[in-house]
């Protein structure tokens, strides 16, 4: 259940400095306005049975999460996540050479990473993309909940109770935000987060709903899974996602058990339904393409029915939380969050199950066993590769994939060039270095490239300008060091990580906007959650999150209240102010960092008409100045879209 | 110009005085913004008398992830109740806690609202509200043996969340769909005076129900409207009214990629509609009925009331509302999770009633709840899985209220209803459901086999639903 006390800002009359205000219901949070969680108040079906909760120790758990086979082996960053507060390169000279391959590297980086940074393009420009891929696969990885406990201790909360505190939610979750924002602007491992953040729209989980209410920690080490898969195989993934008790919670797999004709009872048909068509193969027969199979009267061919989905069902029966001794227990020990659920042959149904009509999985396998088997079956599937393939696209390249590049890395996903199936550090490798990733926005200028997400739009401006955070100061006075608060971004933006209204994402990929998009028979997936009362929220947001957020400003407030769930961090806009005497070349820089020089020369010549407009006679002038650029860049239609 | 420091109370000053400023300013200052036509329109409003009133608004209850409609109506005759009973086991209602209900149809089975619906008995009580048995997503009258032989069409990927919400709202089966609502919107965009702000309104955002062509539903907060700060086209600051106008230009710019021209017409029209429509909800009286504390549904429906109390305002006739409710997708912890959302629903759509008394609205006001399907009789220890046929709700002054309409399934399992494990096979088709909605909403008959697709298929084209 979500916390229903949250704070929003509001811009009161364009003024920058806003009104805080209590809002009751909560972004898409339902009234279920209840002080015992979903989780907890799941009472056991066995009548009379008594309640415990195993105990188990922080460091025990730490030692037992995070092992996964073939995506484990890249050491853990020990790296303090800080600013960036050195200075930057100088910029390359408009028309050079090196101009050219600094915009080429703005592009990359933007599919590739939360956002480029100027030292990130002089880097890529000086070792290459194929290097920079190698390094990246090696990079040390930041870890969601290991930094998230030792965020615990810091504030005096415990990081792993015996039993959860439903009052600590709202605060809890908070913390794993602050986390999220941390790794992903200021961390080294850039590509293996941003996969990460992608894999978190495909195999979704969300604490919108109920069942993931104060399991912040189990959130945290969920990201942690899809970031150790990242350059992983997807096979693992999928089976470390299948028995990890959020997954378990989210879709009813934890506690479902066999079939009981006294009880009048059968299988929980959820998470078998979602693996399939969420997670593995989807509704319909495709091709290596991503096309849909049509059969001989031009109809698209399902790819299972009620039969599989009930014989799947089977499958993953007699599951339950690792920290129980018997089944019909519950518990709300913060470690049940976190590690792998437990099996109990007893509750699990060991009859033969008969997967897409002539898949057999045969009678008397354990429930391990009948995981391994139906895994392989799906993983086998000729849809997989294009299914998943074309969304990895949509997410870090393109909304529109021409069939020939979602072949040509659904290839690569069904063979990595040494027989392996799977291996996404391959596949990712495919994406970004396809023709079509880096030439795209010159062969197919119509229909090239997608709508930025607000996550990403946001992200891209922050480290393009090394952000800070800002202290947090709590009711007893503590004040905390500086934080990145940006956890009210769903009822903002109708998008928040980990915090979808459902398990099919913020938005489906291939959702078409009404109208020319449509018309053209082209898919947006992000246009879903760009309606009339988001773009405006958004467009506030950025107004508020960009004026006045230099870290030279001393007028600035030192700190803010723990409880909100949105405050503006600083940015550091010393090079731009330098040219703010010289606004066309203010416009170039920002042409290049932000759009990799794809400013029209139109749009250039309309901002600049503006900025003539402004003063630039002190220093607060040229701080104006920045931010008047900066702005009307970031809400501007050619920024809006990555291409 | 940017405010930092004083030039905050200065901004503060500006708010409170607005009102007065909007009244006080000359047109010829506003040029031809957006709030310009809202002046000139209010004025219009002002002038008119609007005779008898031919206003008609629906509004759509949509119970995200499949309610289950068979625990929210329980039989409480002997008979029928121990064959509930026996196929619910430890999910059925206890029968000493339903809330009797009395029907105008006497079937011989007497029923019950579940325990927290007591909001719902009061408006079925006193023939507000009517109960429709039954329905679901049909192409043609479908048994259980048709069914079994695969000798009848049935709508695609049954049991699918978002292909029988995608049915229920566009109610078709091919590739590119629209929203049926869409469609009728179509039919009768000339409708409304303002053609500026869509027929459409949302309040949860997109939508396939009030989509098709280029219409595209508009999209409301549940806070209400907010308007771009920063960015006033008719502020007094020199400065912000040229940074509009040079927003202006960069939406109106010309673009090659496909994207950035949607973008750009999406952002226009949100930023002419803001002012407009957050002007005309906010000079209305505020509305006196109380409306639920924590409860989402409620507060969205508070705010459809706003913008319908603004119906003259925003010179608008006809309009259609959409809100999406989530988590009814209760494959576990059903019981504890249903009462709650049963009870969200129960208060939300009483105290909505009552707003539409209070604006003498109600018989102008027809809400009905739709879902993706109606969830399995039988039980996976402590939930449900995705059925088929349900029951829903409709409620208003014009609703033939206090009634049981169409056919109540047996509740036994193995019964010619059930196609198996208590997936009931819908008896009336959703198509039936919305032309009947549509016709009262004043969709003209004769284009109704555009609309509604499938209604073709069934012998009786809309049901008793209203009076």
């Amino acid at each position: 259940m979500k916390h229903n006390l949250c704070f929003a800002a509001f811009l009161v009359n364009g003024c920058w400095l806003s009104a805080l205000l209590l809002i009751t219901a909560c972004g898409g949070g339902s009234s279920t306005n209840t002080s015992v969680s979903a989780a907890s108040s799941r009472a056991s079906t066995a009548p009379g049975s008594a309640t415990t909760s195993s105990m188990i120790s922080s460091s025990s758990i730490n030692g037992s999460v995070a092992q996964s086979s073939s995506a484990g082996s890249v050491a853990v960053s020990q790296k303090i996540l800080a600013p960036d507060l050195t200075a930057d390169p100088e910029l390359p000279a408009k028309g050079t050479e090196a101009h050219a391959k600094a915009a080429e590297a703005v592009r990359f980086l933007t599919q590739a990473t939360f956002g480029p940074t100027l030292k990130d393009i002089d880097h890529l420009t000086l070792v290459g993309k194929g290097a920079w891929l190698e390094e990246q696969f090696v990079e040390p990885k930041n870890l969601h909940m290991e930094l998230l406990l030792k965020r615990y201790e810091q504030i005096g909360l415990v990081p792993v109770p015996t039993k959860d505190i439903d009052m600590e939610a709202w605060q809890r979750d908070v913390q794993r935000s602050d986390i999220f924002w941390e790794i992903n602007v200021w961390g080294k491992d850039q590509l293996r987060q941003r996969m990460a953040y992608a894999l978190s729209q495909i195999l979704v989980i969300s604490n919108v709903a109920d069942a993931l209410f104060n399991d912040s920690r189990g959130i945290a080490h969920y990201n942690d899974i899809l970031a150790n898969h990242a350059f992983g195989n997807y096979r693992e993934l999928l089976e470390e996602v299948t028995l990890n008790p959020m997954m378990g919670e989210y879709l009813n797999m934890v506690r479902n058990e066999k079939a009981n004709a006294e009880k009048n009872i059968r299988p929980d048909e959820n998470f078998a339904r979602e693996l399939m068509q969420l997670f593995s193969i989807g509704l319909v027969e495709l091709n290596i393409d991503g096309t849909v199979k049509l059969d001989d009267k031009n109809q698209p061919i399902p790819t299972y029915d009620q039969n599989t989905i009930k014989a799947l069902a089977r499958v993953f029966t007699g599951w339950n939380l690792a920290t129980i001794t018997n089944w019909w227990e519950w518990t709300d020990s913060g470690a049940s969050e976190i590690l792998p659920m437990k099996a109990f042959p007893a509750y699990h149904d060991i009859g033969e199950k008969i997967l897409f009509g002539n898949k057999i999985i045969p009678a008397g396998k354990t429930p391990q066993q009948d995981i391994d088997a139906a895994l392989d079956i799906l993983f086998a599937h000729n849809n997989i590769a294009p299914f998943i393939s074309k969304q990895l696209i949509q997410r870090l390249v393109t909304s529109n994939p021409s069939s020939a590049y979602v072949s040509r890395v659904a290839s690569i996903f069904n063979d990595n060039g040494m027989g392996v199936k799977g291996d996404l550090k391959a596949v990712v490798k495919a994406i970004l270095l396809d023709d079509e990733a880096q030439n795209g926005y010159k062969t197919m200028p119509d229909t090239f490239g997608k709508l930025r997400e607000p996550i990403l739009q946001f992200s891209a401006i922050w480290r393009a300008f090394h952000v800070q955070g800002v202290p947090a100061k709590n009711a007893a006075g503590y004040i905390s060091p500086p934080r990145l608060r940006f956890y009210g971004t769903g009822r903002e933006m109708g998008q928040r990580p980990f915090g979808s209204n459902s398990v099919f994402n913020f938005y489906r990929p291939d959702y078409q906007q009404p109208g020319a998009i449509k018309t053209a028979n082209l898919v947006s997936p992000e246009f879903q959650i760009l309606t009339e009362s988001f773009t405006v929220a958004k467009t506030n947001l950025m107004t508020w999150f960009h004026f006045w957020t230099d870290v030279s400003n001393t007028s600035l407030a030192k700190d803010f209240n723990a409880d909100w769930d949105l405050f503006p961090p600083r940015m550091n806009f010393s090079k731009a102010k330098t040219l703010a005497n010289q606004r066309a070349q203010l416009i170039d820089y920002l042409n290049l960092l932000l759009m990799a020089n794809q400013m029209s020369a139109e749009m250039q010549q309309i901002l600049l008409t503006y900025l003539n407009s402004l003063p630039v006679s002190n220093n607060v002038e040229k701080e104006i100045m920045v931010y008047e650029a900066l702005f009307l860049v970031a809400a501007s239609p050619e920024y809006a879209v990555q291409r | 110009m940017l405010c930092n420091g004083d030039d905050m109370k200065n901004k503060t000053q500006d708010s409170i005085n607005r009102r007065h400023f909007l009244r006080s300013i000359g047109g010829a200052a506003l040029g031809s913004s957006a709030l310009y036509a809202t002046m000139a329109r209010l004025q219009m409003a002002n002038a008119l008398v609007v005779p008898g009133d031919d206003y008609k608004a629906l509004v759509c209850v949509f119970l995200l992830g499949g309610n289950d409609a068979f625990n929210m109506i329980v039989p409480s005759s002997t008979t029928e109740y121990e064959h509930y009973l026996a196929t619910r086991k430890t999910l059925a209602i206890d029968k000493s806690t339903l809330l009797p209900i009395s029907p105008t149809t006497n079937s011989g089975v007497s029923y019950g609202l579940h325990p927290s619906m007591t909001g719902i008995k009061n408006l079925f009580d006193n023939k507000n509200l009517s109960l429709l048995a039954n329905v679901g997503s049909l192409i043609e009258p479908t048994s259980k043996t048709a069914y079994n032989s695969r000798t009848v069409a049935v709508p695609p990927q049954l049991f699918s969340h978002n292909d029988q919400q995608t049915f229920m709202q566009s109610l078709q089966s091919t590739s590119q769909r629209s929203g049926w609502m869409g469609r009728a919107a179509e039919l009768m965009n000339t409708a409304n005076t303002n053609q500026n702000l869509s027929m459409n309104i949302s309040l949860s955002g997109s939508n396939l129900w009030q989509t098709a062509g280029d219409i595209i539903p508009y999209s409301v907060d549940q806070n209400g409207v907010k308007d771009l700060g920063y960015l006033k086209k008719n502020s007094t600051d020199d400065r912000e009214r040229l940074r509009a106008q040079t927003y202006q230009q960069l939406l109106s710019q010309s673009h090659n990629n496909i994207f950035q021209r949607e973008f750009s017409r999406t952002q226009q029209r949100a930023w002419n509609l803001a002012d407009e429509v957050k002007l005309a909800i906010e000079t209305q009286p505020a509305i006196a009925t109380i409306f639920p504390a924590n409860n989402n549904l409620a507060t969205s429906l508070k705010m459809v009331a706003n913008i319908i109390a603004a119906r003259n305002s925003l010179q608008m006739t006809k309009q259609t509302f959409f809100i999406g409710i989530g988590d009814y997708d209760t494959h576990g912890d059903q019981l504890n999770r249903h009462v709650k959302l049963l009870q969200q629903l129960s208060e939300g759509l009483s105290a909505f009633y009552a707003a539409t008394v209070e604006l003498g609205v109600a018989d102008k006001v027809t809400t009905f709840t739709a879902s993706d399907f109606g969830r399995t009789l039988t039980s996976n220890g402590d939930g449900t899985d995705h059925g088929w046929g349900s029951h829903q709700m409709i409620m208003g002054g014009a609703v033939a209220g206090g009634d049981i309409i169409g056919t109540m399934p047996s509740l036994q399992i193995g019964s010619t209803d059930d196609i198996g494990e208590g997936r009931v096979i819908p008896t009336t088709s959703m198509d039936q459901y919305a032309a009947t909605l549509a016709n009262w909403y004043g969709v003209p008959g004769n284009n109704f086999t555009d609309v509604f697709p499938n209604l073709i298929n069934f012998s009786a084209p809309t049901l008793p639903l209203f009076i």
